[in-house]
């Protein structure tokens, strides 16, 4: 893959990157810091990622990989409070309701396994086709259906057991 | 769009059977204003994907300074090799004037004692001579 076809093809899925990163780093500036590494790396290689299936496959792999070396390796130190509740709660203004909301469902995804939140994540955020999907978490359509299923059915229950507590 | 329409297409989506474009108006039914109360929990769900899917990178990647780098590695490699080979051009130069000091003073040295050496044969060789000289006094006596 030479410079044009990176740009061409890796370039316009940062944003993709971009937020898969943030569904499993949950802080932005850890995401753009994961984006970035992953593209040094993507750039590096880019005369060997041809040698894939799909580059764009490969990208989110390889982000998704790197998100979870992060998290280990978070765990392992214990060190930082990264979290976008922690910034909310000082942050004064309007939406904090909304805000708050979208903090707990990606809470609540974070209980998934792994496979079910990347597979609801391709889907219901990047709105991509069971083909793409099945691409990129290299399983066959059909399993992707069935995961997928899975996940939102798990999501349901977490959410309304919260909602139902919220309400009591 | 009523209720039972929604229902239905929930249930779909559930079983993950549901296309991009249903899942686009479900998405769009959630975030219009009238949402019938029994399906207000899952306002939440399909607001936050919404919300989450315009999240953009932002700030810029650094991919073409690396590509600078890359294009002049090889300037930088032939500035080390010069100096590299400037020291060691150095470095040889004063190692030899050592060893030609070195040898001119083991040369010496050898002519010295070769000298020396010659000198004190000389020396024997005169003592000897006096010996010649008796004999010529000798041969002088009797053959005169």
């Amino acid at each position: 893959m030479n410079q044009r076809e990176f740009l061409d093809i890796i370039l316009p899925i940062k944003d993709s990157l971009y937020r898969l990163a943030k569904s499993y780093l949950i802080s932005n500036d850890e995401a753009q810091d994961a984006v970035q590494e992953v593209f040094l790396k993507l750039w590096k290689n880019k005369e060997s990622i041809n040698n894939y299936n799909s580059p764009k496959a490969f990208a989110f792999t390889m982000t998704k990989n790197y998100c979870l070396d992060r998290l280990k390796s978070k765990q392992a130190s214990n060190l930082k409070i990264v979290h976008v509740n922690f910034k909310n709660r000082t942050n004064l203004d309007k939406d904090i309701e909304a805000k708050d909301e979208v903090s707990i469902l990606f809470t609540l995804m974070q209980k998934l396994p792994e496979q079910q939140k990347l597979i609801l994540h391709l889907r219901d955020v990047e709105q991509y086709e069971f083909s793409e999907i099945a691409k990129i978490t290299n399983s066959s359509q059909a399993n992707v259906r069935v995961t997928l299923s899975r996940a939102r059915k798990k999501i349901k229950e977490l959410l309304l057991k919260q909602y139902n507590h919220g309400v009591q | 769009m009523e209720y039972s329409k929604i229902k239905d297409l929930l249930d779909l989506y559930f079983k993950g059977n549901t296309t991009l474009d249903q899942e686009t108006s479900l998405r769009a039914y959630f975030y219009s204003e009238d949402v019938d109360d029994r399906l207000e929990p899952y306002t939440v769900l399909f607001n936050t994907f919404e919300k989450a899917a315009q999240d953009v990178f932002e700030g810029s990647l650094l991919i073409s300074k690396k590509t600078r780098f890359n294009q002049k590695w090889w300037l930088k490699l032939a500035a080390v090799m010069i100096s590299i080979i400037g020291v060691a051009g150095f470095m040889y130069s004063a190692n030899s004037k050592a060893i030609q000091e070195r040898e001119a003073l083991a040369a010496l040295k050898q002519s010295k004692d070769a000298m020396y050496l010659m000198a004190s044969q000389f020396n024997k060789a005169t003592q000897r001579l006096s010996l010649v000289d008796q004999f010529q006094e000798t041969k002088n006596k009797y053959l005169k």
